[in-house]
Formats: C-alpha cells, structure tokens, sequence
C-alpha cells in the first residue's frame, strides 16, 4: 500500500484522500497472454499494476503491428480513457501472472460531484502523466527518424557495393567470352 | 488573459526555458520546432487563430520541449501558471474544464505520436531486413566473383 501511495497519481493528496480513492478501485488478476483491451475499443477504465507487466501495442499500418511500450509494476495504464472520450489507442496484453487494480470511468467522474478537491488533483496528474509520455514519445520518434536517416545511407551505400561487385562479374564474363 | 504582440521571426519561447504561461494565437501562425540530433530542425505543429499551445506546461510545469516563433507576425493572448493555478480553489469548475480540454488535446497529440511511433518501427524493421539481404546478397556476389578468380588462377598455371 505504501509503495502504491508514493505513485504520480497521488501526487498532491492526502493519505486519506489516497487510502479512500484506492478502496473504490477493483482488484483484478489477468493471466499471461490476456488481452486486457483492444486498439479502438471503448475506454472504461485506468489500471495501476500492481505486480507484473503489459506490453502496449499500435496498428503500424500494411498488416503489421508494433510493440510502442513495456509498462511494469508501479506504472499507470489506460489513463486516458479516464480524460478523453476517444476509444482506446493501444491494444493492451498481459505478459506473465499479473495483478491490477482497476479504476472505472463511471467511479472517476461521479467524484467531481463528491469530492471536487480530489476530482481537480487527480485529473491534472492524469493530464501530466499523459504530457510526460507526450514527451516521450516524441523523442522516441526523433531517436528514430534519426537512426531510419542513418539506415536509409548504409543501405545506399551497400546498393551501390553490390551494383559495383555485380558490375564486376558481368564485366569479367563478358571479357571472358569475348 | 494578457496580449502581447510578434514581428516575423520572433520567439516565444525556446527550448529549456521555464514553461509559466499557455497562449491562444489570436492572429498570426506559431511554428514550434524542435532540434534533431543531425542539427536539423524538426517542425512539430503550426499553430493559427483560435488555436492553443505551451499548455503542457501549465500541468507539468517542466521546461519548453522545443523552440516556438512566429512565422507569420500576429498576437497572442498569455494565460500565466499563477492565474491558472489560482483559479483551482477560486473557480474549480472553470479550472477543471480548462485542465479537462488541455487532456484531450494531449491525448490527442500522444495518440498522433504513438502512431508515428508505430510506423517508424515497422520502417526500422523493414530497413533492417532489407540491409540484412544487401548484406547477404553482397557477400554472395563477392564470394562468386573471388570464386570465379582463384579457379581461373589455378588454370593458368
């Protein structure tokens, strides 16, 4: 319980106010391999992991999919279905005997009329959860303009070898049989 | 709100500055822009008339993730993080709103990148295996060829 007090979400609140916030949340188990929630799926819910782990994964377009992130114990999951109304960006799978704690959309909202102090901290560190991954992801996607620039040169590069060594054996044949 | 007015080519923030303030383009564009590690600068968004942007930092309160200028000269209306922060015990309703409409724009931004993400992996992997059968294709045209030289080598003597 200590351990999950000291996490982002709740950040700015009271032990009470934690302690109360975490009993409205479910406790849920998923096994290896479980799809908790599918890309384009309705959002009802965030997840705090409580022990195991997730893989986050994108339609990457042409038929293929791709792993876009690995989240462990301690890590929040979903938390956009929570601020936003659009479905789910990310298919989520349970990787090993996992153990959640799951806090629904409908529990989330009706605080704003219960309780509005906690309702305002919770939402801004949603919000910064998600701008902390914001910048994240943009700097991946830097990372790896970078390294596809790199690769797209070497591979030039090694075109032009090959052209230039198959160059060679059809100019030694033709010598050969000329 | 405040409002403060930019020529061509001025900034409105830059990269690893303290971020204390969100604006709403009132005329004009905003380019944001970030440093690539190639030295190239990557354009992040336009922002035009009407539209919001530097609200990241009135939730995180971290410094600015990339440059911003005005590429075509306008106005701007200024909120401060004191204002903002303020109105949480004075107007919680008008500041839950506020913090609600910044959360689906950046869950919109983070669903565009995550896209991105996806995308350019699939190209990462691709430009793998394309170099490793360059590679492979290579080596096998250069074994031929050195193949072909030591027979006729041997020939000859």
């Amino acid at each position: 319980m200590g351990d999950l007090l000291s996490l982002s979400l709740f950040q700015g609140l009271e032990q009470g106010q934690s302690e109360r916030l975490i009993a409205l949340m479910e406790e849920r188990t998923a096994k290896d391999g479980e799809i908790l929630f599918s890309e384009g799926d309705e959002g009802q819910a965030l997840y705090i992991i409580v022990s195991g782990k997730v893989l986050l994964s994108k339609d990457a377009g042409l038929g293929v999919s791709a792993t876009v992130a690995e989240l462990e114990s301690g890590q929040v999951l979903g938390e956009m279905a929570l601020i936003s109304d659009a479905p789910r960006t990310t298919s989520c799978t349970i990787v090993g005997d996992t153990r959640l704690l799951k806090l629904n959309k409908d529990t989330f909202n009706s605080l704003e009329n219960e309780d509005m102090a906690v309702y305002s901290t919770l939402l801004a560190n949603l919000t910064s959860i998600v701008c902390s991954r914001l910048g994240t992801a943009t700097s991946r996607v830097v990372e790896m303009l970078e390294t596809l620039r790199m690769a797209q040169e070497q591979r030039m590069s090694l075109q032009e070898q090959f052209e230039k060594s198959r160059c060679g054996l059809l100019g030694f044949f033709t010598d050969l049989f000329s | 709100m405040d409002e403060e007015a930019f020529s061509e080519g001025d900034f409105v923030f830059k990269e690893g500055e303290a971020g204390d303030a969100f604006f709403m383009v009132k005329q004009g564009v905003v380019r944001l822009t970030k440093e690539m590690p190639s030295g190239e600068n990557l354009i992040i968004a336009e922002f035009g008339m009407g539209e919001i942007f530097g609200e990241m930092s009135l939730i995180t309160q971290s410094p600015r993730s990339g440059n911003c200028k005005f590429v075509e000269a306008g106005r701007l209306w200024k909120l401060s993080y004191e204002r903002f922060i303020g109105w949480r015990s004075t107007e919680p309703r008008i500041y839950t709103t506020i913090v609600r409409n910044i959360a689906s724009l950046v869950c919109t931004r983070l669903n565009a990148t995550t896209r991105e993400m996806a995308t350019l992996l699939r190209e990462l992997n691709q430009s793998r295996n394309d170099l490793a059968f360059l590679k492979e294709s290579l080596e096998r045209s250069r074994r031929g060829l050195s193949g072909i030289l030591q027979r006729l080598s041997g020939q000859a003597k």
